[in-house]
């Protein structure tokens, strides 16, 4: 299992005015190999919770909280009071909304060498990892490796923010909404490279508004509201279930949404659709049936 | 940085809330005024209760505005203990005579002089942070610079900007807290990526924070410029034909307790300087 959590509640601003439960007794387990999509609201708890994975946030214990919690990322457990934080940090790679913010180093290079260095790799290796990243991500490493970051598209440099990260040959890699504020054209391009990380990565973990994105990458997603886990399905089960994704305020992915549409206008094509070619050969298929039928 | 209290509004309903912020921050500067005037443990007290009332009247939890201290802690000790140690009262014989004792170690001395004043001191200090403290926890901080803004009006005359001086203010006041909540996130990413801010001699730890520091100021620049074209485009020009949402308006509460403040201070001035020889004030201050 590469993360198990049990019984793990958070709540900001304890014993004041402005005290927020985010977290309310969350149970949760990822296996090894998983694409987990965790999806939800704004304000669902999503980021608190994937801030515990590498132990940026540790697991409340002020005021008698959380007695029995559980929390086991990669072998390691984080609910004890001294957690091997930096065995935690090397294993876990962590994607934030708009890495490109972090950025800072005077060439890419640099930049995406930071990560491996803290690591006290040998220079060799972490240049070999540096252009390794730089290549998986799908920027020509001789073109960008000794640019500033700050000269590269908001694309490019989301990209590199990425290598950064993936330099570190995490075991386990969290992505908070990696698509965010992109063009579509940008959006595709990332979601391409996520599946071509996926190959390099064991398991990954991505938080997401993005249906579509959802759809097409995950295996299993869990749903956040108010602070708890409302379920974990598969996108198949997930997004037939059209009530519980209403009721949480979410959109269907737009493949199925479109599927559901020309379901109900006659056209027979199975509603729980979830990509784009499945979608356009069962709109042919349902055609020559037509067709056959006239 | 979370738990520096110093600074922050704490939101609650209240009369002292509501005050208009110009009084209140006549209120409190006359207050610190007072406090350099003041030289005894009985008008520290009297003005520590007077204060009290205050934050009782305000709902703010007084443990709240206690922690407040927090961040001048380091400052009070360090005051305290020098003060102390190297006070020499009236020497050796006056303070034997006075208090019974006197101990000293090369350059250092402890005696009962030293340790009355490092006492004050301490006083003084604790009191000039929780006044100011009060205002903060009970005033917006755009409040606040609308009354800065409101007061200096008469060095308009002499033309001072002072409308962009209470817009740089307030922007800037008003930008703090995006600023903190972008330094987390940055200080988060980077150490996801293995940074240690709490690890080696001073120079490592400065040179660990330059990962934090060059993005913080990229995205602080990207921020002012967007701030400045929403400001252009929506005719921003200054002070120039620009109202008010919220007009300050002096009401009777406000000048009760003004007029309360200068009475109370000239009461404690009286207490303390007994211009005219009343024989009961001196008991007061000399106890």
């Amino acid at each position: 299992m590469a993360v198990e959590i049990k019984d793990l509640s958070y709540t900001y601003n304890i014993k004041s005015p402005f005290e927020k439960r985010a977290l309310d007794n969350i149970s949760l387990t990822v296996d090894d190999g998983d694409f987990f999509g965790i999806i939800g609201h704004t304000g669902s708890g999503k980021s608190t919770l994937i801030m515990h994975l590498n132990a940026l946030t540790r697991v409340q214990k002020k005021k008698k909280q959380n007695p029995t919690a559980v929390l086991n990322v990669c072998g390691i457990d984080l609910a004890c009071k001294k957690p091997d934080l930096k065995g935690v940090r090397e294993k876990v790679g962590m994607v934030f909304q708009y890495p490109e913010y972090q950025l800072f180093a005077d060439t890419v290079k640099g930049d995406v060498a930071f990560g491996p260095k803290n690591l006290k790799l040998e220079q060799e290796e972490i240049d070999r990892r540096v252009r390794e990243a730089i290549t998986l991500v799908g920027l020509n490493y001789n073109e960008v490796a000794e640019r500033s970051p700050f000269d590269l598209s908001g694309g490019q440099k989301r990209r590199v923010a990425i290598a950064g990260v993936i330099a570190m040959r995490p075991e386990l890699l969290i992505l908070d909404e990696p698509t965010a504020g992109l063009d579509p054209q940008g959006k595709k391009e990332i979601l391409a490279l996520l599946h071509s990380i996926k190959r390099t990565c064991p398991t990954v973990i991505m938080v997401s508004h993005n249906m579509d994105e959802v759809a097409e990458c995950c295996n299993k997603v869990a749903v956040m509201g108010e602070g708890k886990i409302m379920g974990v399905f598969t996108p198949q089960e997930l997004f037939s279930k059209r009530d519980l994704i209403k009721s949480l305020g979410l959109e269907l992915p737009t493949v199925t949404e479109l599927a559901l549409e020309l379901d109900e206008s006659g056209l027979d094509v199975p509603p729980n659709v979830l990509n784009e070619n499945d979608l356009i050969e069962e709109i042919e298929r349902a055609i020559d049936k037509k067709a056959k039928q006239v | 940085m979370k738990d520096v209290s110093f600074g922050q509004l704490y939101p609650v309903d209240s009369i002292i809330h509501r005050m208009d912020p110009r009084a209140k921050l006549l209120i409190t500067i006359a207050y610190i005024v007072m406090l350099f005037f003041v030289d005894s443990f009985i008008v520290y007290g009297i003005i520590a209760v007077l204060l009290l009332i205050v934050i009782l009247i305000s709902r703010v939890p007084p443990l709240k505005v206690l922690s407040s201290v927090k961040a001048i802690i380091f400052l009070l000790v360090f005051t305290f203990t020098l003060t102390v140690v190297f006070n020499q009262g009236q020497g050796e014989a006056a303070e034997l005579e006075r208090f019974g004792w006197y101990a000293h170690w090369g350059i250092f001395t402890v005696c009962g002089s030293g340790l009355i004043l490092g006492g004050k001191l301490v006083c003084r200090l604790l009191l000039l942070v929780l006044g100011p403290t009060m205002l903060t926890f009970t005033t917006t901080p755009v409040a606040l610079t609308d009354a800065i803004e409101s007061l200096l009006t008469p060095l308009k005359w002499i033309k001072v900007p002072v409308h962009a001086f209470a817009m740089i203010m307030s922007i800037a006041l008003s930008l703090i807290p995006g600023l903190m909540e972008e330094t987390q996130k940055i200080m988060n990413a980077q150490k996801a990526r293995g940074a240690a801010f709490d690890h080696g001699n001073i120079f490592k730890r400065a040179a660990a924070l330059l990962p934090v520091l060059i993005p913080l100021f990229v995205s602080s620049f990207k921020r002012s410029d967007d701030l400045a074209d929403a400001m252009d485009s929506r005719c921003y020009r200054g002070a120039k034909g620009r109202t008010k949402m919220k007009v300050l308006k002096f009401r009777l509460k406000d000048y009760l307790a003004m007029l309360l403040t200068i009475a109370l201070f000239f009461f404690i001035l009286v207490l303390f300087y007994n211009w005219w020889g009343w024989p009961w004030v001196g008991l007061v201050t000399l106890a």
